[in-house]
């Protein structure tokens, strides 16, 4: 039987499966009032960071509370950024007001990009064993 | 006695005589002053002035103020006027009395801060070492500077963001008011202007994001949007309030400009070579009339305006330059004495729409926070104001004045040192109506509110009331009769 997809499942056909991948989680804190979802996605280069797609891995989850934590195995060595926004209203988009300033959380690796927007430079961590990740939501 | 001044004795026991004997001069240099700017941490509890003097039945009513109220978290100090969470303070006047009392408007931050227990986020002034970045100048929204009315609320404003909604009873805080999606966190000034109908008119200041651009607005008297328009600006002039007149709305373009810095403050850069722009907007369509180029000026306020068929006139408290936010105000709340930034000095604009030309001509009077009679908006009228700025041990005014711009008539009641007078509000009354102003007594550390009768400031307060209370020094305010 044909069943969706699920994010794991995803991750699964999107990693490379090594002998020796690492364990990265990611915690990401500070989701405001439980509701809406949660998107994120990580990237293992510039190129792909700035153009938004290619991404290593990417995930959807219904918030619930201020915490969300997932953990990603198997991944190899290498450096990666992980940009996310809080979709408050589930319209699949990060609302903005007409400045284009976000009225809905968001957050980067490296909980960079203290005006604005991340770089994938200033995002980026790297990974050579298991680690964890926090993001804490703005 | 305060904890600085507590920690600073505690460590004068541990000094050598010498080392003392420099501490004193530190300390002799903390001004008396200071205590103005010394803050609150907790909201202030309905609290009775002694008054001294028949109150006039025209004055009952009530006096809202708003202002930097909290300077520090754990053992953290904000090193900038802008920078404090905003308090809105009324005092209650009728027959049986006077009663202060003030409270923390509710922003997003003060409760995360409140929660948190620490400053979690820079100052407009301020960098604090690891402090969090930011969603949006949202997250840093202070609500400091204004309370104005609006449809039977208050908005407790500030300049760089959303208004936040005050219940005039109990003065808590309803949450940030929302035009509509495209306007949610835009900046909104803290000087919206009112027209005869009870219209509220208002600028928006957008420096950073993208090409600097001015966002205009209109709101009926029963609060909703009825019209906005954004326009892009030449260069990122710093705005703060803006004049309104029957057919239009101008806004300067100062010649503090906008640029690069870790802070607001820090961006602001005066630009002498910078000529600042007079826009002369359509009050209806909003369209860009006119571009009206004078010589670098910086100005936080404005008198009322008044139109005589193609000329339009209003007065201004004019600085000489930008020192005043970017020196003076770090000054004031770092409870620094001098040296003094140059004091706002009161001119009169006529602008002829024809010869797309300004004069100024100055008072000669140095003024700050101007006020007018609000049911004339668009009249030529005297402004009323702070004074005695030249000669204040604080730089802040002494005096109550008011002044004619078209005859220069000039009347002054100057306190002198040891009072600092906040913004004076004009009230309707008999016999030419009053003035009402809250200040502070720093040599006796009380504050209070004073009423002079409006056409005879110079005799003097009619009605003097204080307390044993120190109110945090503020900004704005309105008055609402009972």
């Amino acid at each position: 039987m044909l069943r969706p997809l699920s994010i794991f499942t995803l991750l699964c056909l999107s990693i490379p499966p090594l002998a020796h991948g690492h364990d990265l989680k990611l915690v990401v804190r500070n989701l405001s009032e439980p509701g809406g979802t949660l998107n994120w996605m990580m990237f293992d280069s510039a190129q792909s960071y700035d153009a938004g797609d290619n991404s290593v891995a990417s995930g959807r989850h219904r918030v619930t509370g201020d915490t969300i934590e997932l953990t990603l195995h198997g991944l190899p060595d290498g450096t990666y950024a992980v940009r996310l926004f809080h979709d408050e209203n589930n319209n699949g988009e990060l609302d903005t007001n007409l400045l284009g300033i976000p009225r809905e959380g968001y957050g980067f690796s490296n909980n960079s990009g203290e005006r604005g927007p991340a770089s994938f430079d200033d995002a980026a961590v790297a990974v050579h064993g298991d680690q964890t990740i926090e993001i804490r939501v703005r | 006695m305060s904890l600085r001044r507590r920690q600073f004795l505690h460590l004068l026991t541990s000094l050598s005589a010498a080392q003392l004997a420099s501490l004193e001069v530190l300390a002799a240099k903390e001004p008396a002053w200071a205590s103005g700017f010394a803050g609150v941490v907790d909201d202030m509890a309905p609290h009775d002035l002694e008054v001294y003097g028949d109150i006039p039945s025209a004055c009952h009513g009530t006096l809202y103020r708003n202002g930097p109220a909290r300077y520090a978290r754990a053992g953290r100090r904000y090193g900038h006027w802008f920078d404090p969470d905003g308090m809105i303070q009324s005092f209650a006047i009728n027959a049986a009395g006077i009663s202060h009392q003030g409270r923390f408007v509710r922003t997003a931050k003060f409760v995360e801060e409140q929660a948190a227990e620490r400053f979690l986020y820079n100052g407009a002034g301020t960098v604090f070492r690891d402090s969090l970045p930011v969603r949006s100048n949202e997250s840093t929204n202070v609500a400091n500077i204004n309370v104005q009315p609006l449809n039977g609320e208050l908005l407790a404003l500030w300049e760089a963001g959303s208004p936040y909604r005050i219940d005039p009873e109990t003065l808590e805080t309803r949450g940030r008011l929302h035009w509509n999606d495209d306007l949610d966190g835009v900046p909104f000034s803290a000087h919206p202007r009112f027209d005869e109908r009870g219209h509220l008119w208002n600028i928006g200041s957008v420096p950073f994001v993208g090409q600097p651009s001015l966002v205009l607005y209109h709101v009926s008297a029963d609060g909703q949007l009825r019209n906005w328009r954004v326009h892009k600006l030449d260069f990122a002039g710093y705005m703060h309030d803006f004049v309104l007149t029957p057919q239009y709305l101008i806004a300067l373009n100062s010649s503090a400009v906008l640029e690069s810095g870790e802070t607001f403050v820090d961006r602001i850069h005066w630009r002498e070579s910078q000529p600042s722009q007079l826009l002369v907007f359509d009050r209806e369509t909003f369209d860009l009339l006119h571009t009206i180029e004078v010589p670098a000026t910086f100005v936080f306020h404005f008198g009322n305006g008044w139109q005589d068929r193609q000329m339009l006139s209003f007065t201004a408290c004019r600085y000489p330059n930008s020192d005043i936010v970017t020196h003076g105000m770090r000054r004031l709340a770092g409870q620094q004495p001098g040296p003094y930034h140059p004091a706002p000095e009161l001119v009169r604009y006529d602008l002829s729409l024809q010869q797309r030309s300004a004069q100024i001509t100055s008072l000669d009077i140095a003024m700050e926070f101007p006020s007018f009679d609000g049911r004339y908006p668009f009249t030529s009228q005297a402004v009323i104001g702070s004074g005695g700025q030249r000669n204040s041990e604080s730089e802040l005014g002494s005096a109550v004045q008011s002044v004619d711009p078209r005859t220069g008539e000039h009347q002054i009641f100057d306190y002198g040192p040891g009072i600092i007078v906040e913004e004076p509000l004009f009230i309707p009354g008999p016999d030419g109506g009053y003035v009402l102003h809250s200040f502070h007594d720093y040599q006796h550390q009380r504050s209070g509110l004073a009423i002079l009768a409006a056409g005879r400031l110079a005799e003097g307060p009619l009605v003097k009331a204080d307390m044993n209370r120190v109110i945090p020094l503020g900004f704005h305010g309105c008055f609402l009769s009972a």
